[in-house]
């Protein structure tokens, strides 16, 4: 009866931990920003979104084994949904609260609309169709100006409207203790919800007969449908997802960013999201969160000391911060294949 | 039906470029079973390298036809080295390694030979010099073909006839083929895999540079951006043809071209102005999907008997 | 008179221009144990993957418990209840042993995805279902010491084992096995004879693919030999044994 009436030891240290985690989740954006600055806070932010964007592609690639070159295109509709029914575009204003559900079931649809005619194809097939898919929702967005104006061409949408909340819009700056909050700050703290969201939703896929599914046919597809699995059914599910976590975290870029333009849609940024699961190890949910972290604040960290360090050294700049940023996050893709290909943090 | 046949014309001959660079993906994918996804680039240097060859030669004097082999070789034999570095630092220790690591080093290497370029040359458009008169002639009145246009046409089929010589009529050509057939097999026969795979991508490599020259005359331009959506559409070819078959990626290579040429032409009749030329780079994905959907292995397939 | 378990009439299948099966008429009477077996290349495994929904034959029909499953997909006729395992073992390496059991429990769990996103009850109450059956045969399978292991570490006769105890998972009426004591000493192979009895006289009907002759004898009420894709003897085991074709087959007089 003793025993009912305190918790044990172990459920004491979950709970004394959990609280730790959380006060310092609450804290950290003012602790990022005293430390190092408003873009900092900034650049952790577009970080939390990439997050998101690696964790829906971790299903895909990680979990299920689908090899995706073109994910990108799912994040740019999530991120147009929001464009055209929240700015000036078509003056529709609709609520974040009905917009996000949208840009989940319309990413969502585009994954199917994919999927299901493409996932039977062999893996390296499959890469370069998804990635063919890419650049076509690219040239779409890039040219749906004319005859009809839906997405503004190469120019962009932009005054996109932020989240509000009732009256009280994400843009607005509130003081509290004498403390300035700002979009970003607001914006971090529901990213930091989506993402908790996100990770557990994936942990409990993980942990269940879908994610054995999604494993079984990454293993051995032919044995996995032997074994009774629809493994057409199964994978497009990986995939629809997948696309319905890019379309929301797309949708909040867009409202954060306040613009979009098909510039943020190449095929670099799927390619970058690709590698960001396959450093943190595929499948590994907190690995990819990491991978997320190291190859968007490393080339931060890059481009902002680039030029100062050249000055110190050489007296001059020998290679602009955004060249050195691309030869040494080339060079950091081949040498962390080469000396640790299963991930930086494999099981 | 007045564009129809120029339209070929040009299809052709992007077509034998598109074919040349496919050849180089599908030879790598048929021995190593990866996507050599630098290879769009080495297309690029080998443009590069020979603009910059001939800027040096404009300085002497020295007879055309001299000049133009000078630039030929001397751009293969740059690509071919940078292909066997590439090959043996970033390919190489990942033979056994999981099937996406070599992927993300080709990536990786791909980034980086673009900064390089754009380092060394810088990011502006260079005009590829005219060597000779580009003469336009006339056929049967019905289309029009450039002195470029025929020397690309022409210079790709003896580059595809050397190349199909070689892989068919040699020992290395054998060894090449038994290698991608069965790696361990051939092994067993005595056969240097090393060796064979450093063939594979020299030719490749030498493939590209010659692509990258033709290309960069027919445009007149040439670009440190130049091989990226080249380098896709030509790997877009050679899975049309079917991964890993030469015959598959010339074909592909062609058609590509064609298709792609037929439809930027006839795309806005198509579309009832909807769609405009500016979708042109879409025709070659759709294409793709369209065909993958209904042929899963490629146009020619994958295993077929000139396969390398 | 026990009704058939599976009936194959009338089979063909052609590769190009390659006869694998040739008009070939099988049944297998249900709660028995039938074996199949002839020279290499005979089109044993063909066979098989035509059953189990692999291949589609050329022409001809399957019947599973009287109902035709010609040409349904792999995963459908696994659900009829048609188990297998592959001549060289396809388990999924990198999931325990425990793991590999449950993924054959996949189509009798009756979660769909919002109970797992929302880990229901209902969700909990499945997954400790499963895992408890799940356990249960790893008991009957005598692998109950390895249930936490990687399924690649586990020693080869025990992979064979696990293969089997995967297929079971699923429930099957019929349970297809193709070369299971290949690579086995003779220990092995006389234990993998008392497992499979024990399967059989729990209800499970099984065909079974083999070279192994000591162990199609005793083992087996029925065999059907196969040649160049074409049945040339059918029988008890003593019968077809001193059959002279089949004798020629395997000799090649």
């Amino acid at each position: 009866m003793i025993l009912k009436i305190f918790p044990s030891n172990k459920k004491l240290k979950f709970i004394h931990g959990l609280l730790l985690i959380t006060v310092s989740l609450i804290f950290l954006p003012f602790i990022i920003e005293e430390s190092f600055g408003r873009s900092w806070l900034r650049i952790f932010d577009y970080t939390l979104i990439y997050v998101l964007l690696a964790l829906g592609l971790n299903i895909v690639v990680g979990f299920a084994g689908l090899l995706d070159l073109g994910y990108i295109a799912f994040f740019a509709v999530g991120a147009y949904s929001w464009a055209i029914l929240a700015s000036p575009q078509f003056d529709i204003h609709l609520s974040f609260l009905i917009i996000l559900p949208i840009s989940f079931l319309t990413a969502g649809f585009f994954g199917v609309l994919l999927g299901a005619p493409t996932l039977r194809l062999r893996g390296d097939y499959l890469a370069i169709v998804t990635l063919g898919f890419g650049e076509i929702i690219r040239i779409f967005l890039n040219n749906l100006d004319h005859p009809v104006n839906v997405t503004n061409g190469p120019v962009g949408i932009n005054m996109i409207d932020p989240v509000m909340i009732g009256a009280f819009s994400f843009n607005n700056k509130i003081e509290i203790f004498g403390i300035q909050l700002t979009n970003l700050h607001f914006y971090y703290y529901l990213l930091v919800i989506c993402v908790i969201l996100v990770i557990i939703i994936c942990q409990r896929l993980e942990n269940s007969s879908i994610g054995r599914a999604w494993v079984a046919i990454r293993e051995d597809e032919v044995a996995a449908e032997a074994m009774g699995i629809n493994t057409r059914n199964v994978k497009l599910l990986a995939f629809a997802m997948g696309a319905s976590f890019g379309g929301v975290s797309g949708a909040i870029f867009s409202s954060f960013q306040g613009f979009v333009s098909p510039e943020s849609f190449i095929l670099i940024e799927s390619i970058m999201v690709l590698c960001m699961v396959v450093l943190g190890g595929m499948g590994h949910i907190y690995g990819v969160v990491l991978g997320a972290f190291i190859l968007v604040i490393l080339p931060e960290i890059i481009r902002s000391a680039a030029a100062p360090v050249q000055e110190s050294i050489f007296g001059f700049v020998l290679i602009d911060p955004e060249s050195l940023r691309m030869i040494l996050f080339g060079l950091a893709l081949i040498l962390v294949m080469l000396y640790r290909p299963k991930g930086l943090w494999n099981k | 039906m007045d564009i129809f046949f120029q339209q070929v014309i040009n299809g052709l001959v992007i077509g034998s470029v598109y074919a040349l660079v496919a050849l180089g993906y599908t030879m790598v994918y048929g021995i190593l079973g990866i996507i050599n996804f630098a290879h769009g680039e080495v297309v690029m240097i080998g443009a590069m390298v020979a603009l910059s060859i001939i800027l040096f030669l404009f300085q002497f004097d020295i007879p055309i036809f001299l000049s133009i082999a000078l630039v030929f070789i001397g751009a293969i034999i740059f690509c071919s080295l940078l292909a066997f570095c590439i090959e043996k630092i970033a390919y190489k220790p990942l033979r056994n390694a999981p099937r996406l690591a070599p992927l993300i080093t080709a990536i990786g290497v791909s980034i980086l030979l673009q900064n390089i370029a754009m380092l060394i040359w810088g990011r502006q458009y260079y005009s590829f010099p005219q060597i000779f008169n580009n003469d336009t002639y006339q056929i049967f009145g019905i289309a029009n073909i450039t002195t470029i246009q025929i020397i690309i046409i022409l210079i790709s089929l003896v580059t595809m006839f050397l190349l199909f010589y070689f892989i068919n009529k040699t020992q290395y050509g054998m060894a090449m083929r038994a290698t991608s057939e069965d790696k361990n097999a051939a092994k067993l026969m005595g056969i240097e895999i090393n060796n064979v795979i450093s063939i594979t991508f020299i030719v490749g490599a030498s493939l590209a540079a010659v692509a990258g020259i033709l290309i960069a005359a027919n445009y007149g331009i040439a670009h440190y951006s130049m091989g990226f959506m080249l380098g896709l559409k030509a790997f877009t070819a050679a899975v049309l043809g079917g991964i890993g078959n030469i015959v598959g990626a010339v074909i592909g290579g062609l058609l590509l071209g064609l298709i792609e040429s037929l439809g930027a032409g006839y795309i806005e009749k198509l579309t009832f102005g909807f769609m405009g030329s500016n979708y042109q780079d879409v025709i070659a994905f759709l294409v793709l999907v369209l065909v993958l959907v209904i042929k899963p292995n490629g146009l020619v397939g994958e295993k077929s008997s000139t396969k390398v | 008179m026990s009704k058939n378990i599976l009936k194959i009439k009338n089979l063909s299948i052609m590769f190009g221009g390659i006869v694998a099966l040739d008009d070939v008429n099988m049944v297998t009477k249900k709660g028995t144990i039938h074996g199949l077996i002839g020279p290499n290349g005979a089109g044993k495994t063909t066979l098989f993957n035509i059953m189990t929904g692999i291949y589609k034959p050329t022409s001809g029909n399957i019947y599973l418990n009287e109902k035709e499953i010609t040409g349904f997909t792999p995963n459908k006729i696994a659900n009829l209840g048609i188990a297998r395992t592959f001549q060289n073992i396809r388990l999924f390496n990198s999931m325990s042993v425990l793991e590999n059991v449950l993924v054959g429990m996949h189509n009798s769990m009756n979660v769909n995805i919002i109970d797992i996103i929302l880990k229901t009850r209902n969700f909990k109450k499945e997954e400790k279902l499963k895992k408890e059956r799940a356990e249960r045969l790893l008991e009957y399978t005598g692998l109950v010491k390895y249930t936490n292991n990687r399924a690649s570490s586990l020693p080869y006769g025990y992979q064979r084992r696990l293969e089997i105890a995967r297929a079971l998972a699923t429930s099957p009426s019929l349970l297809v096995i193709d070369e299971p004591a290949a690579g086995m000493n003779q220990k092995e192979t006389s234990d993998l004879k008392d497992f499979l009895d024990k399967i059989n006289s729990d209800g499970t009907s099984i065909l079974i693919i083999e070279h192994d002759v000591k162990l199609i004898m005793n083992l087996c009420s029925f065999v059907t030999v196969l040649d160049f894709g074409k049945i040339i003897c059918e029988g008890v085991p003593e019968m077809v044994k001193k059959n002279k074709n089949v004798i020629e087959a395997y000799l090649g007089a």
